[in-house]
């Protein structure tokens, strides 16, 4: 593929909206929402601010088109700038707020799973939603990008402006932490 | 707690996958109730968070709209960002052009002059 060409799966919905084709732009919007929405969500835990965050990684995307050149998906694009711009939200939030981002998570719909495997599943979904929340943003961002995104540690260093080594420790940190949250009730009962 | 269970404590939170079995690690674990629920604690971390991956939250029914409303003022503007530069480089020809036009046209009329 050469530089700007677009993917096939993206359509010409891309190759419209980088000509400023609006109604082009909306539709690669509907058609991404949900996935920006809940990578967003997953980075902040906190649905008004994925809110935010959803719609700046959108208008940062509408300013950045004539630069996209299509070596990447366009979903792992949004991606990219959805990380970039859930980093800086948080950082406008942290200037301006003392208390920490409570609000948001909320079960989500469970997937087509036998009962037992999807009470399960869901039961997990829920504690480890709740224990996501418990963690740093620095350490959160780390380990959605890893184990919920799978980046590669390089990748999320560069996106986070750190050393490979500091992502890693933050991993290993949250890892623990999240470890030692979900079960400690049954650490605590022995 | 042995040695080994110290150090499957300090090492199972670095492993992207768990898989021990070849280590000496694994073959402590594997007579060792205590690292075989800590390991299965750990798989079980794994499989929650990367099917986190998979659940997708429906985004507010609004931000279509909020986009399409910040953006408002911008539809449009890849394109004329192109045209803009696309009018200066024929600008610039048209008048490279003159120049050398006019250039070709003195150089003649000096010719004519001479003759």
């Amino acid at each position: 593929m050469t530089p700007g060409e677009v993917r096939p799966e993206d359509g010409d919905l891309l190759l419209r909206a980088r000509n400023g084709d609006r109604a082009a732009f909306s539709e690669l919007v509907r058609i991404h929402q949900n996935e920006v929405y809940t990578l967003a969500l997953r980075l902040v835990a906190d649905r008004d601010l994925a809110a935010d965050v959803a719609q700046e990684a959108f208008v940062r995307a509408w300013r950045s088109l004539p630069g996209f050149r299509g070596e990447a998906r366009f979903s792992t694009w949004m991606h990219r700038i959805t990380v970039n711009a859930a980093w800086s939200q948080r950082r406008r939030v942290a200037r301006h707020r003392a208390d920490p981002l409570d609000a948001g998570f909320q079960e989500p719909a469970s997937r087509d799973l036998s009962p037992e495997r999807a009470a399960e599943s869901a039961d997990l979904r829920g504690r480890l939603l709740e224990a996501l929340k418990t963690l740093t943003d620095p350490v959160r961002t780390v380990v959605v990008l890893k184990d919920v995104y799978d980046w590669p540690h390089a990748e999320i260093a560069d996106h986070l402006g750190i050393s490979v080594t500091a992502a890693k420790v933050r991993l290993h940190r949250g890892r623990r932490q999240l470890r030692d949250r979900l079960w400690h009730e049954m650490e605590a009962a022995r | 707690m042995s040695i080994h269970c110290a150090v499957m404590r300090l090492t199972l939170p670095r492993m992207d996958r768990i898989e021990w079995q070849e280590s000496r690690l694994g073959r402590h674990a594997a007579t060792c109730l205590r690292c075989q629920a800590e390991t299965a604690r750990y798989r079980k971390l794994h499989r929650g968070l990367g099917e986190l991956a998979e659940v997708t939250e429906p985004a507010p029914v609004s931000l279509v709209a909020e986009v399409e409303k910040a953006i408002g003022g911008e539809i449009g503007e890849p394109a004329r960002v192109r045209a803009r530069v696309a009018g200066a480089v024929a600008a610039a020809g048209a008048v490279t052009a003159a120049v050398a036009g006019a250039a070709a046209v003195i150089a003649w009329r000096r010719a004519h002059g001479a003759t």
